[in-house]
This record gives structure tokens, C-alpha cells and sequence, in this order.
């Protein structure tokens, strides 16, 4: 046995165990305390449905297009190179870093009907504060450094040599793209894209202060559990977050197994 | 060499990076149906003159024809060449097959062979790189050998002009190597192809190409046949490059060569030339230089080391009452009869090439004189 194995295998049991799987537990005990009828007419709801159909399709669309985005900055990060790159590179983990509230509210002045862009896209007729457009852009905003992490090491490691041997063996720029690069980087961006979504989905303080949070109309699914932590109603937030707990499990394992049957990754394994 | 007989003609091509000149001046012409290796120490821009006749590289001057067709400024999708790269460069996410139609699969819909065509082009082309029964593998899991004979499967199945090779057997381990470069120059006979081999070792280029062109900070310092370069090399630099080099310093008397420094006296030598007065570099291989012994009391060297090294005794020889460092190195089939440690000798340098001696080597690329 490698030395010092079983007391790593040890921590990490633990760790997982006390921190994640224990809280994941409680989580899936709280919402039965007053009764499984409850609880389901709670869930069904048109405005937690509204909430979780709001969140999850945000989510999505916002993952989707930040993928491709990452993908775009991937591309110029390592093979445009302009200069000053290395501080572009350094901007994209600021998300990271700041406090979501902070991105929200900054979001939210610049984009509000008299923001500094709002104001004169809601004169264009696209108001974007308290509107799903304005949940997505947030969402893009938390979700980008989580596409762009995952994928930019991958075209780093991807040898410039391939671009090239498609090139002498007749490829247009665009198919050199789309039928090499693309490829061998589409397991990267799947993970991409799960990430970004799973974070998506329960993002918080970047999204409240743009969405308006109208019921059924511009309200997170995460917003609903504070305001039903507030009504002293735990079942009912336990409830909505054990179903956000399932979808987002389910959707990170359909990434995993989408992954795995990727020809990138034919032979790795 | 003119119309259908040119395969590629460069014109005055110079190549910078930054501000050192990579590649500067270069007239080359290779003839169709020649393989060219060109040859040099890294950072000779041997490299670079091949990506320039492939189109890789950007912002070079003076003129590249392939073929009949002036390419200069034709990228390298339109240039009908094929490119084996060092690290093969197959797709990671292709199969074999896959990978071999690449460049069919990707012309335009006019152009395009059908399905069932590159179907069978691919079949053919894995079959005659001898890896008929790999074209459902990804590449991760053919060895090295393997996947070289992939990329150059990959390379011709556009059916290129002219077939590019940068150190293709660089990665193989040697008994690979010997072998798939001999099945290549092969391959290369029977389908009529042009190529250009790039390589930092000589005795690979000695033995695949028709000719050899020896490339030095930039230049060609010398281009001819294998047989050429060996009995004739340009510059102490060629000699040094294309093998083991044994190099002792000497000088012109009257038409007349004598060894020189400790060496003085110690050895027959070319005879005479017609070459002014002057210091000497005379150039051996270890194998072409001759033991004999002493004669009377004439100066002599002596043995001062022998290891058998497979077919060969390696003798190491000094100036009598010198230290071995200061030896050289000899080497004699091993089926002669040995001559102990010790034991004083003369040295038959007659068949040596020979230099004007300048004071620093990084000049002498003037055309040297050769002695017979």
C-alpha cells in the first residue's frame, strides 16, 4: 500500500462525510416534517414552478452562452495573444473573487432603466433589469471564469501542430475550427458548461438585485427559499432546495456520462 | 532543371525572427522525384526553410515554386503538399480511418470523392503504410512506429506534389527508426513522390537521400550526393558534421604538407599540393587514418590506450612523452593484430582532407581544399 494512505482515505472520508454528505442529508430529512401531502402541494405550486422553471431555464440559456463565449476568449487568451492578454487573463477570475452582492448591485445600476447601458437599451425597447435577460447576464457573469478555467489549460495543452497539418492537408481556417479544435475541446467545454450551470442554477446575490424578483415573473428559485426561511416555513425551503439539489445532480451526472462517450476521450481511458 | 523536371526551385529566401535571421539567402533547387535531407545543428534553420516551402511560416522574403506553380504568397491549404511532423500531430478525437480522409473529407463538395471513394482510398493508403487492420484505433493507442506511418498515410492521401518530412523518426526508439526509414525511402521510389527530409542526424540523411544539403546559421554550407559530401566536404564544419572527426593542426611548405606542433614528423601525410604557403587543418575519420610502425629514428607517436568497441579496436595515440589527452583516436578493424600499450608508431594520414587553417573555425566557409 502507498504510504500514508489510509489516513488520507481517512480526511477525506471525513470531509466529505461532515461537510457535504451530513448538511446534504439534513436537507433531504427537513421537508417531510409535516407530512408528505404538504410538502407536494407546497412544490407544486405555480410559483415555485414558476421559481425552479425560471432558475433552470436562466441557468441553461446562460451556461450555453457562456460556453461559447469562453470558447471565443480561450482562443484569443492563447492563440491571438494581443497584448496585454496577461491582464485580460487575471480579469476573468474577478468573479471569483468579488462578492457576488457587489456584481449584483453593479449589475443592477448599469442595467437598470436608467443605468449607464440600461437606459439606452430600455429606450430601444429591451428593458433588461427585471427581466430573465437581466438573470442571464448575471449568471453569465459568475458562470464565465468556470468555462474558461476548465477550458483554456485543454487548447493550451492542444499542440499548434494540429492546426497546422489541417492546414497542409487543405483545411479552411473555419473547418480547422470546427472539425479539430472544437472537437478535441468539447469534453473541456461539457464540464464547462456543467459547472457554469450548476452554479447557475443556484446563484444568488449577483441575480436578486437585477431581476426584479416579481413572483412568477422575474423570481429565482433561491430567492424563494429565503422568503419561506423568512415565513418560519423550513419544510417548504427545504422542499424547493432538495429538488434543486436533485436536478443539479442529475445534470452534472449527464454531463459526466455525455462526457465519457466523447471520441476526445476514446483511448484515454 | 526546368519545367516537368522541377519540384522545388527557392529563390533568395531569408527568413528573421526578431532580429536573428533564421534562414538567409537560400537558392535550392530539388529536382522531381529527388528526396533532399536537409541536415544541420539545431538553430541552422533547417526547420524553418521547410516551413517555408510548406507555407507555415509567415513573413519571409524571395521566391518558392512548386512544381510548375510560383506559391510565394499561396497559403499552405493550397499548396498540395503533405507534412509529417515530428510529434506525428494526428487527431486526437479521429480515429485512423478518420484521420486519413481528413483531407479528402474536408474539400469542397466539387472536388470530393464520394463516400464509398475515400472509403477505399483510405483502405488502400493504410494498407500500403502497413497498418491495414489499425483504421478503427485512436491514436493514443498505436505506438510510436505506428503512428508516424499513420501521419504520413494522413499525408498522402491528398496525393501532394511534394512530400515535407520534419524529423520523422525523431521520437522512434533506433531499431524503429532504421526501419521505417528504410521502408520509406522505399515508398518513396515506388510512388514517384518528391521529398525533403528535415534532420539533425547525418547518418540518417547519409543514408535515405539522393542528396544532402548541409545548412549552417542560415546557409547552405554545402549541398551534393551522400558520396559527394563524404569525399569531398566543403568546410572543416562539413567534415566535423557528417561524422567522427580526427583534426590535427599542419602547414604548407613549398607545396609540401607537414604535420605540425608535437605531431611534427610523426606521419605520412597527403602528398604534394598546389596550395600557397600557410597553416593547415588536416581532417580524418578515425577509420580512415593507419597504424604503422616505427621507423627508425625518425619521430614517433605512441599508444597510449585500446578498447574494442564491436568490429573495431579503438587506439588512442599520442606524440611520444605527451599525455593521452592530447592523443587521438584511431580506429582499426579488430581482426588485426593488436599492438600493445606503449608500443611507438607512425600515422598514415594520407588519406585526410585538407583546410586552410583559419584562426577562428566560424569563417572557414570558403570552399576548402581537398587532397586526394
Amino acid at each position: 500500500m502507498i504510504p500514508g494512505a489510509l489516513p488520507s482515505f481517512g480526511i477525506t472520508l471525513f470531509w466529505v462525510g461532515l461537510l457535504v454528505l451530513l448538511p446534504m442529508a439534513a436537507l433531504a430529512a427537513r421537508p417531510w416534517e409535516n407530512g408528505a401531502g404538504l410538502m407536494l402541494r407546497t412544490l407544486s405550486s405555480p410559483r415555485t414552478l414558476a421559481a425552479l422553471r425560471l432558475s433552470f431555464g436562466c441557468a441553461l440559456v446562460a451556461a450555453a452562452a457562456t460556453t461559447l463565449l469562453g470558447l471565443l476568449i480561450c482562443w484569443v487568451l492563447d492563440r491571438v495573444r494581443p497584448p496585454g492578454w496577461r491582464l485580460l487573463d487575471g480579469l476573468i477570475d474577478l468573479p471569483f473573487a468579488l462578492p457576488t452582492a457587489v456584481a449584483g448591485i453593479t449589475l443592477a445600476t448599469l442595467y437598470a432603466p436608467t443605468g449607464l447601458i440600461g437606459a439606452p437599451l430600455a429606450r430601444l425597447g429591451l428593458p433588461i433589469a427585471g427581466t430573465p435577460l437581466g438573470i442571464v447576464l448575471a449568471l453569465m457573469f459568475v458562470g464565465l471564469p468556470f468555462v474558461v478555467r476548465t477550458v483554456l489549460p485543454v487548447l493550451r495543452g492542444l499542440p499548434f501542430e494540429l492546426e497546422e497539418v489541417a492546414a497542409t492537408l487543405g483545411a479552411r481556417p473555419a473547418q480547422v475550427a470546427w472539425r479539430v479544435i472544437v472537437p478535441a475541446l468539447l469534453p473541456a467545454l461539457l464540464t464547462g458548461f456543467g459547472l457554469a450551470f450548476a452554479r447557475g442554477v443556484g446563484e444568488y446575490g449577483s441575480v436578486i438585485f437585477i431581476a426584479g424578483n416579481r413572483p412568477m415573473r422575474s423570481e429565482i428559485a433561491p430567492l424563494l427559499i429565503v422568503i419561506r426561511l423568512s415565513e418560519d416555513d423550513y419544510a417548504g425551503a427545504a422542499g424547493i432546495g432538495l429538488l434543486m439539489l436533485l436536478a443539479a445532480s442529475a445534470c452534472l451526472l449527464a454531463v459526466t456520462l455525455l462526457r465519457r462517450r466523447l471520441p476526445a476521450l476514446r483511448g484515454v481511458r | 532543371m526546368t519545367g516537368n523536371g522541377m519540384g522545388v526551385a527557392l529563390r533568395n529566401v531569408s527568413c528573421v525572427f526578431g532580429r536573428t535571421p533564421a534562414v538567409r539567402g537560400i537558392d535550392l533547387e530539388v529536382a522531381r522525384g529527388e528526396f533532399l535531407a536537409l541536415v544541420g545543428p539545431s538553430g541552422a534553420g533547417k526547420t524553418t526553410l521547410l516551413r517555408i516551402i510548406a507555407g507555415l511560416q509567415p513573413g519571409y522574403e524571395g521566391s518558392v515554386r512548386i512544381g510548375v506553380r510560383d506559391v510565394t504568397r499561396v497559403p499552405a491549404r493550397d499548396r498540395n503538399i503533405g507534412f509529417a511532423f515530428q510529434n506525428y500531430a494526428l487527431f486526437p478525437h479521429m480515429n485512423v480511418a478518420a484521420n486519413v480522409a481528413f483531407g479528402l473529407t474536408v474539400r469542397p463538395r466539387a472536388t470530393r470523392p464520394g463516400r464509398g471513394e475515400i472509403r477505399d482510398r483510405v483502405e488502400a493508403l493504410l494498407q500500403l503504410v502497413q497498418v491495414g487492420d489499425l483504421a478503427g484505433r485512436y491514436p493514443s493507442q498505436l505506438s510510436g512506429g505506428q503512428r508516424q506511418r499513420v501521419s504520413l498515410a494522413r499525408a498522402l492521401a491528398t496525393e501532394p506534389e511534394l512530400l515535407l518530412l520534419d524529423e520523422p523518426f525523431g521520437a522512434l526508439d533506433p531499431l524503429v527508426r532504421k526501419e521505417i526509414r528504410a521502408w520509406l525511402r522505399g515508398l518513396h521510389n515506388r510512388l514517384g513522390l518528391t521529398s525533403i527530409l528535415v534532420t539533425h542526424d547525418q547518418e540518417e540523411a547519409l543514408e535515405v537521400a539522393d542528396r544532402i544539403a548541409v545548412l549552417r546559421d542560415g546557409r547552405i554550407e554545402q549541398i551534393g550526393t551522400p558520396a559527394m559530401l563524404e569525399d569531398a566536404p566543403a568546410s572543416p564544419f562539413v567534415h566535423r558534421f557528417l561524422g567522427e572527426t580526427v583534426s590535427l593542426p599542419g602547414c604548407i611548405v613549398g607545396g609540401a604538407i607537414r604535420l605540425g606542433g608535437a605531431w611534427e614528423g610523426t606521419g605520412i601525410v597527403p602528398p604534394r599540393v598546389s596550395a600557397p604557403d600557410g597553416p593547415v587543418l588536416l581532417m580524418a575519420r578515425p577509420h580512415t587514418i593507419g597504424l604503422l610502425p616505427a621507423s627508425g629514428h625518425a619521430p614517433a607517436a605512441e599508444v597510449a590506450g585500446v578498447s574494442r568497441r564491436g568490429a573495431f579496436l579503438r587506439y588512442r595515440v599520442a606524440p611520444a612523452g605527451y599525455p593521452p589527452e592530447s592523443g587521438i583516436e584511431i580506429h582499426v578493424p579488430a581482426d588485426r593484430p593488436s599492438i600493445p600499450v606503449g608500443r611507438a608508431c607512425r600515422l598514415d594520414f594520407s588519406r585526410a582532407h585538407m583546410f586552410p587553417d583559419r584562426a577562428t573555425s566560424s569563417v572557414s566557409d570558403a570552399p576548402g581544399l581537398v587532397t586526394a
